[in-house]
């Protein structure tokens, strides 16, 4: 259940993540020839992304029945939590959008980079406390996050709160920072995107 | 109230031909916009003017042609006209907020079905949902595609793209439609249906911007034309005259390339003998106006002789567009040929109609004996070329000619044969005496 959670989580980020930094490679043919808003490409990727949620969500929760996992009171909590998750990875992958789209090592990069992150994240197995892989974890700053929504969800949900509170006030600032960035980036994008 | 639709002021609009250059100049432009302040209007290492003050107004009821050669800036004109992109300097103002762009692919993104385009494009122009259903169904009635409407439209040739896209558009209703170069695809049918879609958009008062190089369709459908060069508004004005500006740009251009790469010797000069040089090739039309199709010409050939030599022939040839010669006149054949004394001598050649399309050809003058054709002297190809440049006329078969890159003219005259019936009608009012 451990792994199947923390793999929801992971994927959940990076297909958000993924989905958004690629909104104007993907979309080249729509942006090069007509004028489109960038919210709605974003909101398309928002879209997509949730679409993908539910079906992970779907397979959690048949996970849970299958291995009679109880969730904690705090699963609403939890909830928003995965929904935090959601809004940094768009958020991250919009503040990484235009550098993506007209530089391909960059591009090359980011797809593979991430991958690599999450191999130093609490995704499939938990880390013994005060051994050296714990400390990786702790370094890297999506593993607060997971074991915060992972608390809330499952128990034990103390603490949590507040990191999630923490991450959601990121997650409000980042994505609506970086939607204005990539509206301002379009047409220079656009503009090196041109065939 | 004005009936001006689309204003441009004073566009500009940097590129940078330097990919590796050009990431960081994107970076450093997102950057002077994230902070709020205008780019310098200046080039950075790299860059060139695709458009430079670039200005243009757009009335109700007016079809302007954009006409240039490849990279003159007309698609880039469109692209920041359209709001694709965003120009370095200067102003697009659009008095209308329904305004598209037909280009060779419509704006139809090929991973989606034709009805998922139709919805997509229609909803992007503010088609309600309420009227989706039935703009969808006019849609794929008018653009005739039934059978493929949900197949991937990037599995549709070009001419069906086009139809998807011209139905599309046939219900937005715009009040300006930009053309990009989209007349050249697609079948008679479509092109017929498509130009009759553009005269009834202009006769509801709607205006069309057309870029194209198909010059019968710019003669047909402008009545204002503006010709760019290298990224600035060259000439504007009436079509047929900005047509014969464009045409006559195109023969400078030409020319100026022949003279660069100038063709090779067709005579060895270091062979000639000594004692007789070329020193002057005119071509002159007799009645004094331009060199036009059809023109009287006199050419003049002067040389300068170091001895009298006898028997001897003038020739004349002509060539272009890569043919050499296209025709040759020799004068001095019907006789014993002509005589050269020592200094100045001069030959004339007279044609009474000169049978070349407009363009640039070039011309090879020599001096043969007539015994044992020897040359003489020859000039032309050889260390200085001469080139007969001749003009078009300012009417739209000239202009039509000339674009075409004919080489030779006929002067022809046309006539429309009556039908039978109506000569039957004709002979019918002659017999009543009416």
């Amino acid at each position: 259940m451990y792994a199947v959670f923390g793999l929801m989580m992971a994927q959940t980020l990076l297909e958000t993540f993924f989905t958004q930094r690629t909104i104007f490679s993907t979309n080249r043919i729509l942006i090069g020839r007509q004028r489109s808003t960038v919210e709605a490409l974003v909101l398309a990727g928002l879209y997509d992304g949730l679409f993908g949620l539910a079906i992970k969500a779907a397979i959690v929760v048949g996970f849970m029945i299958a291995y009679h996992t109880a969730p904690a009171s705090t699963l609403p909590l939890g909830l928003l939590g995965i929904g935090v998750i959601f809004l940094l990875g768009s958020g991250l992958g919009l503040c990484f959008a235009p550098l993506s789209a007209i530089n391909t090592d960059v591009d090359k990069i980011l797809a593979f980079l991430p991958w690599l992150l999450f191999g130093l994240t609490p995704v499939f197995a938990p880390a013994v406390a005060g051994s050296g892989m714990s400390r990786i974890y702790d370094a890297n700053p999506f593993t607060w996050i997971f074991d915060a929504v992972r608390g809330l969800v499952f128990g034990p949900a103390l603490g949590q709160i507040a990191m999630l509170s923490t991450f959601l006030l990121i997650s409000i600032f980042v994505l609506p920072a970086a939607l204005l960035f990539c509206r301002i980036a379009r047409p220079h994008v656009v503009e090196r995107l041109l065939d | 109230m004005s009936n001006v639709l689309l204003e441009v002021e004073n566009l500009s609009k940097r590129y940078c031909r330097d990919p590796k250059r050009a990431v960081g100049y994107a970076m450093q432009d997102i950057w002077t916009d994230l902070r709020g302040r205008r780019p310098q209007p200046s080039l950075r290492d790299g860059e060139f003017w695709a458009l430079r003050d670039v200005s243009l107004r757009v009335n109700a009821g007016e079809v302007v042609g954009l006409i240039g050669h490849n990279g003159a800036g007309k698609s880039t004109l469109i692209k920041i006209i359209a709001g694709v992109l965003r120009p370095t300097a200067g102003e697009v103002v659009m008095h209308t907020n329904r305004a598209v762009v037909m280009d060779h692919l419509g704006g139809l993104n090929p991973v989606q079905t034709g009805r998922e385009n139709i919805a997509n494009q229609l909803a992007l122009y503010g088609i309600s949902n309420v009227d989706m259903r039935q703009a969808i169904d006019a849609v794929i009635s008018y653009s005739e595609l039934d059978d493929f409407v949900d197949t991937a439209v990037g599995t549709y040739s070009l001419g069906m793209r086009l139809r998807l896209a011209l139905a599309i558009y046939s219900q937005v209703k715009p009040d300006i439609i930009i053309v990009d170069e989209a007349l050249n695809g697609g079948d008679i049918r479509f092109q017929s249906k498509f130009r009759q879609l553009l005269r009834d958009h202009i006769d509801a008062g709607g205006a069309i911007v057309m870029a194209s190089h198909e010059l019968f369709a710019i003669q047909s459908m402008c009545s204002r034309c503006v010709l760019m060069d290298e990224g600035r508004v060259h000439s504007e004005g009436p079509t047929q005259e900005v047509i014969h500006t464009y045409v006559r740009l195109s023969s400078e251009k030409d020319n100026q390339l022949a003279r660069r790469t100038r063709p090779k010797s067709i005579v060895d000069d270091g062979r000639l003998p000594d004692g007789v040089r070329i020193d002057d090739v005119e071509i002159v039309a007799s009645d004094s106006c331009p060199l036009y199709p059809g023109s009287p010409v006199t050419v003049r050939v002067r040389c300068n002789c170091s001895e009298a030599v006898d028997g001897v022939l003038c020739s004349l040839e002509i060539g272009g567009a890569g043919i050499f010669p296209l025709a040759t006149m020799i004068g001095g054949y019907d006789g014993k040929g002509y005589s050269l004394h020592p200094g100045v001598n001069e030959f004339v050649c007279e044609i009474d109609s000169l049978p070349l399309a407009p363009g640039t050809y070039q011309v090879c003058v020599s001096v043969v004996t007539q015994d044992g054709g020897i040359t003489l002297a020859s000039r032309g190809y050889a260390d200085d070329a001469v080139f007969l440049e001749v003009d078009n006329r300012l009417d739209p078969a000239s202009n039509m000619a000339a674009y075409r890159q004919n080489i030779v003219h006929v002067a022809a005259r046309w006539k429309q044969v009556p039908q039978q019936r109506e000569l039957a009608e004709l002979a019918f009012l002659i017999s009543k005496g009416q």
